[in-house]
Formats: C-alpha cells, structure tokens, sequence
C-alpha cells in the first residue's frame, strides 16, 4: 500500500509535542484528509483507533493510519489536575486501594495476584517486542520490594518508551488488500469522570469497563462466552484480576480464582507486566496483538483456533475506559 | 504552604462542587469557597513504603468529599473516624492532606 493512500493519520501520545500528527505524517511522505492528535492518558491508544474506525464508518475516509509513541518521562505519568489525590497522586496509590478492597472483600490473595504477574511474564518471554522476557516464579514475585502493601515491585508494570502503529481499512479496500483480514466488530467506551475522587465511593469493579463491555458486546452480538483471547490493562496484577469480573468472564469477587484456571487465553503479547507501559502507545499494541492472533500471525504464542478477541484499555484509575471486540467474521 | 480547607458550593443550587471548580456543573452559576466539617470516615486504607519508611493513608469520605491523605493512629480501622488536622500545598505544589484517628 502507498503512502499517498492513507487518509488519516492519528497520533496517540500524553506527550506535549505540537503538530505531531501532521509531522508524522509529513515524515512519512503521506498527506491525509486528516490529522489528529489523541490523549487520552493510558486508554489514549484505543481512543484513538475508536476515532479511526468513526472516520472510515462515516465515509470520510477509507484508511486511517494510528500511530501510538511516548517517551519514559511522558507528563502523562500523573494527573496533576486531579487535587482529590492529595500527595498520592501516582497510579500505584489508587491501585492499592483497589487491591485492599478486593484481598477484603473477596478473600484475594497477593499469591494469586503474583500468579498474574508470572504468566504475563511468561507470555512475554515468547514476543521480541517485549520489555521484559526473562520469566518469574511466584516467590520472585513475593520477594521482590514492597512498594505499598499488598503490591510488589513486580506486580507493578513499567512506563517506558515505545511506539506501536496499525492500519485501518475499510471493509472494501481490505477485501481487495488483506489475505485474512480482522474486523472491528464491538466498541464500547465511557467516562464517568477524570478525577478519582468520583471512582473512591465503588471500589468494586472498574464502572467505566462494566459499561463498556456490555456496549461492545452487544454491538458485536456476543457474549463473555465468546471471547478465545483478550489483551487486559494489566498496569498493576490487581487490575488483571478486575477486569476478568468487569468483562463477565468471572463473577463478581472470583477473579482471584479465575487466574488459577486460566480459562481464557489473556494477554499473550505479555500485557503491560511484560511488555512496559508507553501509555500513548499501549491501547494500540493491545489491538495489534489480538489482530496478530486472529489472523494467525502470532507466532510461538499463537492461540489455536481464536476467532473472537477483546482489548480492555483504562485510564486514570478506571475513570474511563474502552473495550474493543474483534472478529475474523 | 499551610492550608484552609474549603469547599466549593453553588451560589444558585448550592450543590457541593467536587473537584473544585469555579462553576457549577449542574447550573454554571459560580461557586463560593466554604469550610465543611474535618471529620470523616475511612473507607479504605493501607501502607505505602515509597518514602523509605511505613506510611499509612487512605480513602476518606468527609460529608460525601471524597479524597486520598495519609492517616495517622494507633487503631486505624475500614470505617473509623478520622479528622483532618492538617492540610496545604507542598513543595511540589501538590495539596496534602493530613488525618488522624479519633474525634
């Protein structure tokens, strides 16, 4: 495909660089209908590819080419305009909360939250692109710094630099381009406030992804049930185990024990545990990855047999979120 | 800096604003800076160890304000009253927030 054919180029990134969609695209050598910049914080990737997929669903475009990048020191590591944090305005505050009201509630261990941590690491251990490839074991997990209780130095994921791009096509042109091509077939995204004071009074479950994943299945008419393989916003292991209840995989408080079972095949790329954490970039790694294993392109950690796959992308302490189904029909 | 800890309320329908804003959601009408009451109630807390030592701190809910804050006290419990005794802006121009147990 030439670049002169490329409609849109949307960029993803919490960075404060200027005009940096239309650079990229100047860079590129391609000249887009469209230029757009989206920051969204850490579900600023599949804001993005939601923004393409309009693009090409109204007919504006054909093509839309996303295009995620940040830097380790991104301004998007904290919300600064959030007061209601206080002096603990680092994500890992926010996942502590979510943790200690799970491990309360729900009975969750810090061993089954270490068991995320492990098999994400050994999903990674099979992607070159992965940050982290060396594999763990649970008492690694356990022995490693305690940041806050009940979370550990590898429990939490890493900001780091990295980039991520994928092409979306209209349904026509893919049919004359694409050998095996991977639709979009569900979207779901809601924001229920930037602030984490309105997440404090409901601890239990991301409300933001509940809403979301009821959207995105329904446009896609399926169910939890349906789903062979699904890329999760594992930031922090507690928010793995969360996101198995808020997508109906398990019911609510069961996550913990849904790890040990491992019924659905959960971020092979290596998650954000795995793989790092470049916020702008994530969301769209997130799709290539489950794009890559629908269309049998996933290499030593292809899934047999997928044909439905999920991404689950928050930000901000679940303050908003997107879930984005894809199918091979 | 040492702090005053007010809240925003709605001139016209005297709604909490919360975060605090100089206009109101619901209605737009500007609000007006008020002091509410420092005591609370923990809704959920734990320990950090960022800062090289134990820090407790948590969530507290301060009549429906809901914010994060360190909390200090020997019997720190899910639903314990609280009272904030000291509040500013650090040096890091981040607000902070300083509870306490008891009454």
């Amino acid at each position: 495909m030439s670049p002169t054919e490329i409609d849109a180029v949307i960029f993803s990134s919490c960075s404060s660089d200027q005009y940096s969609a239309s650079i990229i695209a100047e860079m590129l050598g391609i000249k887009p209908k469209i230029a757009q910049r989206i920051d969204n914080l850490c579900n600023s990737g599949t804001t993005a590819v939601i923004s393409g997929y309009g693009l090409i669903a109204s007919g504006l475009c054909k093509s839309a080419l996303i295009v995620g990048a940040e830097s380790r020191n991104s301004p998007g590591r904290t919300l600064g305009w959030d007061v209601t944090r206080g002096s603990f305005a680092l994500p890992i505050y926010w996942a502590t909360m979510y943790a200690r009201n799970h491990m309360r509630t729900y009975g969750t261990t810090e061993e089954q939250m270490a068991m995320v941590a492990v098999k994400n690491r050994k999903n990674a251990s099979k992607n070159p692109n992965a940050l982290y490839r060396k594999r763990i074991t649970v008492d690694e997990v356990m022995a490693s710094k305690r940041i806050t209780y009940p979370l550990k130095l590898l429990d939490c994921s890493s900001l780091c630099t990295g980039a991520s791009a994928i092409l979306l096509l209209s349904e026509v042109m893919s049919s004359r381009r694409v050998e095996n091509p991977v639709y979009v077939t569900g979207i779901g995204a809601q924001t229920n406030s930037a602030s984490l004071s309105k997440v404090m009074s409901d601890m239990n479950g991301t409300g933001t992804a509940k809403i979301a994943a009821k959207d995105a299945y329904d446009m896609a008419k399926k169910t939890p049930k349906d789903i062979d393989v699904a890329e999760l916003h594992d930031a922090f292991s507690i928010m793995e185990i969360m996101a198995y209840e808020d997508l109906g995989f398990v019911d609510r408080g069961m996550g913990g024990r849904f790890v040990e079972k491992g019924m659905v095949a959960t971020n092979t790329r290596g998650g954000i545990l795995g793989c790092g954490h470049p916020l702008g970039a994530t969301g769209i790694s997130q799709v290539a990855e489950i794009t890559a294993q629908l269309s049998g392109d996933a290499g030593r950690r292809q899934v047999k047999g997928c044909k439905t796959g999920l991404v689950h992308n928050l930000s901000a302490g679940g303050t908003s979120a997107t879930i984005i189904i894809l199918g091979v029909d | 800096m040492k702090g005053d800890f007010r809240v925003p309320f709605c001139r016209t329908c005297r709604d909490r604003v919360w975060p605090p804003f100089e206009r109101c959601p619901t209605c737009l009408s500007k609000t007006i800076f008020k002091r509410i009451s420092r005591m609370g109630i923990l809704l959920e807390f734990s320990t950090s160890f960022i800062s090289g030592h134990a820090q407790d701190f948590g969530i507290v809910d301060l009549e429906g304000v809901h914010l994060l804050g360190s909390v200090q006290g020997n019997n720190i419990f899910l639903g314990c009253t609280v009272v904030m005794y000291d509040c500013g802006v650090d040096e890091n121009i981040r607000p902070f927030y300083k509870f306490r147990t008891g009454t």
